[in-house]
């Protein structure tokens, strides 16, 4: 050692023994008060210590939460996968041993059967669960939770101890069984005797210390008095420089109030920890100042004393402390130092034998637990091996599936390539279509417009642009009405027709030098009465029928002159006949003359009937004749028609009468020649088809009309023909080769329809059969 | 004898309402167009005019609105003649004054001849 430290030495211990001295003295005179900072150091410490072990509890909660998360604790349980009870022990006593933190684990099942423990000395470990503690701890931890328990006194550790819970879970997560540790209070005062504190209790709520770090030894005193329990009980850190707990000496007592894991309902356990006053360096107060000045002269002559005493006294046996730190250096721990007397070296050395026998002691069980890790090493090893076959195996099939997975995939491949081509065919195969429905729409001679429900536009073809006289593009509807201008009710009838699902026509529009009639058509879903039927959009047709108007116009012109130039000679050759018949029938000798001239005379009407029929179609269909609007008397028209045919009728020995109504008809609008015009055409029919009987006139009036009924016992209509019976050019006899000639052109009905309509009236066939007659009847709207 | 005067453009039916009329008794005097027909019945002063309403330079409806502008032959009773039935044309016409407006070719001879003898009493 060297000189000068030991002279520093010497004037230490001088220094302390003035110290010393003066502490006595102040002691005696008990004026040494604790100060602020040294309080404060003092709950520093002890909280640290605190935070220590709660940092330690809270790890052991971990410990057991992902121990008990492990896939072979539920393989276990579940008795799968062939994992043994020593596979489980072993792993156990891996967590007991390598973090020496537990004192024992056990696993149970749902109904509290131990199925592995770290217990050797007993096969049934499920004295756990015959404690009320265990029991309620792991009915707690079967609901699901990871929980603990309070410290409390184990007869099983015969300490104060701790057990942590964890619920084990199958792949459902259900609770199919429980781990249980316990921690003993031993365990934590390891970690309490790092701290720098001498003593430490733990005092329960009544005041009862119930553990220290004495093992074995509580004292059972009672503290409920003491000023720092009160503090701590309700809730704060003090420390007071009192007699220490079952010592007579004076000490610095801190007492922490539990807040964190080691208590866990809270303020239950006090920790009091102990420090002997003497080494807390406290600054000494003012009187003590004095006190040091007062014996400065007698420390100095001490300290020489001292000095001399030294090498003796002190230095000898520290040398001997160094010897011993040397040897346990090197792995001995056999050491024992004289510890005889009551200095402080000889407390040193108490201490210091103290130290190296516990050193041996944890050498001792250091070496067994290497022993024993060796060996579960060992066994891990064997384990490890046979994981790895396992696991060599495992890859092997895993590769097999993924060659199995590959050959899928290819085959889906191989499948989404022909979903693809198809894809891609079929798309052609649309658009081929929509091309055709495109190129059939545009060979349309009409403007073709598909409007959809929403009043959208869906389809148009190239002629509506034609028509409309704008290059080809996308039309809406109301680009549609801009174009033919305000006039043209384009949109208002569009409407109408969504509204009332029926076919409306705009005729003759007048647009851009040319006339156009525009169709709506309504297009239908589902079936007419039925709930869904519901009109889907609107078909709007537009057609250009400015050709057909003029066509229309030439071929009335044609007719017009035509039947004047006809009318002329006819009316020529009528009169001459007619003349002859009138006044020179007597000069013709010859009686087949006189028939020649009738002949000549019946065909010219014949004909002027034709040329009349032919000029009336025309001009009925072009609109051309107006209807006179004559307040009539259907009974006077109706007299005065049968009349003219009564000469007629009786020449075929047919009957010709009136059914005259008992009550009067209202009168009927109409045009007075017209309306007569129609019956002439019905009479005559009747009485040019009927050879026996007669024609009967009925008058009817129902609904704001007036029906006019006439009926006769002629030939009858073949059903076949009844249909067409108002087309134009039809005749009752069928085909063209076979139609009578003598009877007329064809168009009286078709004439006699559109007149009967244009006066807002009709024209239908009744009934009519074969051999036995026909009904027909004319309608006519009376006077509002 | 009652007096006639008929005023048609076209030759053939000319002669044959001539022969007709002469045939019903009547004194028929003719023209073959309008103008002429105005002097005509200027001069003749008849108790009937027949009228041919198409006819050059001057046609039947202006002769009939001449002569019925005309004092001295605005009394004569006026009948049309036509080949062809124009609605507005015959309501002109019975408007203007014409008793009657006959479709040529719509009678026989005889039916023509009851219609004259009703119009000249």
């Amino acid at each position: 050692m060297n000189i000068y430290i030991k002279i520093l030495l010497s004037f230490m211990g001088v220094f302390l023994l003035v110290l010393l001295f003066s502490y006595v003295i102040s002691y005696n005179i008990n004026i040494i008060q604790l100060t602020p900072a040294a309080s404060a150091r003092q709950k520093e410490a002890a909280e640290q210590s605190i935070a220590a072990v709660d940092s330690f509890l809270y790890e052991r909660y971990g410990d057991i939460q992902a121990f008990a998360g492990r896939r072979q604790m539920t393989d276990f349980l579940l008795d799968e996968n062939g994992i043994k009870a020593d596979s489980i022990k072993d792993q156990l006593n891996e967590l007991k041993f390598i973090y020496g933190s537990w004192e024992e684990l056990g696993i149970y099942d749902k109904n509290g059967i131990e199925k592995a423990s770290t217990n050797n000395a007993s096969s049934n470990f499920n004295i756990y669960l015959k404690d009320d503690e265990y029991k309620a701890l792991f009915l707690k931890s079967l609901q699901g939770r990871v929980v603990y328990s309070d410290l409390f006194y184990s007869q099983k550790t015969k300490s104060h101890t701790m057990i942590f819970a964890s619920p084990i879970r199958n792949e459902k997560r259900e609770v199919i069984g429980v781990i249980l540790g316990e921690i003993s209070w031993p365990i934590i005062t390891e970690i309490l005797r790092q701290s720098s504190f001498n003593d430490f209790h733990l005092i329960n709520k009544d005041g009862l210390e119930i553990s220290n770090n004495e093992e074995g030894e509580i004292l059972k005193l009672k503290v409920t008095d003491e000023i720092y329990f009160k503090e701590a009980v309700s809730g704060k850190t003090s420390t007071v420089e009192k007699k220490g707990i079952g010592e007579e000496e004076k000490n610095l007592i801190t007492a922490v109030p539990e807040e964190g894991y080691l208590s866990f309902k809270g303020n239950n356990w006090v920790l009091v920890l102990e420090s002997p006053a003497n080494q807390i360096l406290a600054p000494a107060n003012n009187a003590a100042i004095l006190a040091i000045i007062g014996t400065l002269p007698v420390g100095v002559i001490g300290a020489l004393l001292f000095v001399i005493g030294l090498r003796f006294l002190v230095v000898q046996r520290i040398k001997k402390i160094i010897f011993a730190t040397r040897s346990i250096t090197k792995g001995n721990f056999d050491v024992n130092i004289d510890d005889k007397g009551s200095d402080e070296i000889s407390q040193l050395a108490i201490s210091y034998n103290q130290m190296a026998q516990r050193l041996k002691d944890y050498n001792k069980i250091l070496e067994e637990e290497v022993k024993k890790k060796t060996k579960d090493l060992e066994l891990s090893i064997k384990e490890i091996e046979n994981k790895n076959k396992f696991l060599e195996e495992s890859k092997t099939a895993i590769l097999n599936v993924l060659e199995d997975e590959r050959r899928l995939e290819e085959e889906l491949k191989k499948e989404k390539q022909g979903v693809e081509n198809k894809v891609t065919e079929r798309t052609a195969l649309l658009r081929e279509e929509q091309s055709r429905l495109s190129a059939a729409l545009d060979s349309l001679l009409r403007g073709f417009v598909l409007v959809s429900k929403d009043g959208v536009i869906v389809q148009t073809n190239q002629k509506v642009s034609k028509i409309l006289g704008q290059p080809a593009g996308e039309w809406t509807v109301s680009e549609i009405q801009s174009k033919l201008g305000e006039k043209v009710e384009f949109l208002t009838t569009l409407k109408k027709c969504f509204e009332e699902k029926k076919l409306l026509v705009l005729k003759d529009i007048e647009h851009e030098q040319k006339i156009l009639e525009i169709s709506f058509a309504p297009i239908y879903e589902g079936l007419e009465n039925h709930p869904v039927f519901q009109i889907k959009g609107v078909l709007v047709l537009i057609d250009d029928i400015t050709e057909a108007r003029l066509l229309e116009r030439s071929r009335d012109e044609f007719f017009s002159i035509a039947s004047h130039e006809l009318r002329t000679p006819l009316t020529a050759i009528r009169g001459n006949s007619s003349l002859i018949q009138q006044f020179y029938m007597d000069k013709l000798p010859d009686n087949d003359l006189k028939e020649m001239i009738n002949d000549i005379h019946e065909s010219s009407i014949r004909l002027i009937e034709i040329v009349n029929d032919f000029l009336d179609t025309s001009r009925l269909e072009l609109g051309k004749i107006q209807f006179k609007k004559e307040e009539l008397d259907v009974m006077e028209v109706v007299k005065s028609t049968i009349k003219e045919y009564s000469t007629t009728s009786s020449m075929k020995k047919l009957y010709l009468v009136f059914e005259e109504p008992s009550k009067p008809p209202s009168k009927v609008v109409a045009d007075k020649d017209r309306l007569k015009q129609i019956l002439i055409n019905l009479i005559g029919n009747s009485i040019k088809f009927t050879e026996k009987g007669g024609i009967t006139i009925k008058l009817e009036e129902k609904d704001d009309l007036v029906n006019i009924y006439v009926e006769d016992t002629g030939k009858g209509i073949p059903a076949v023909n009844q249909k067409l019976l108002f087309r134009k050019f039809q005749q009752a006899g069928s085909s063209i080769f076979t139609r009578d000639a003598t009877q007329g052109t064809g168009l009286g009905l078709y004439i006699s329809k559109m007149i009967a309509k244009g006066m807002g009236g009709d024209i239908d066939l009744v009934r009519s059969e074969t051999g036995k007659g026909s009904v027909f009847s004319i309608s006519v709207p009376v006077v509002k | 004898m009652k007096k006639i005067v008929l005023v048609e453009d076209d030759d053939v039916i000319l002669r044959m309402y001539k022969r007709l009329l002469a045939f019903g008794g009547y004194d028929v005097v003719t023209s073959s167009n309008g103008e002429e027909g105005f002097d005509l019945i200027l001069k003749e002063k008849p108790d009937l005019v027949v009228l041919d309403v198409m006819m050059p330079k001057l046609n039947g409806l202006e002769l009939l609105e001449k002569l019925k502008s005309t004092e001295e032959t605005k009394s004569i009773p006026v009948v049309m003649l036509t080949n062809l039935k124009m609605q507005k044309e015959v309501e002109w016409a019975i408007s203007k004054g014409a008793v009657k407006y006959l479709i040529k070719s719509d009678q026989d001879a005889d039916e023509f001849l009851d219609i004259i003898k009703q119009l000249t009493g």
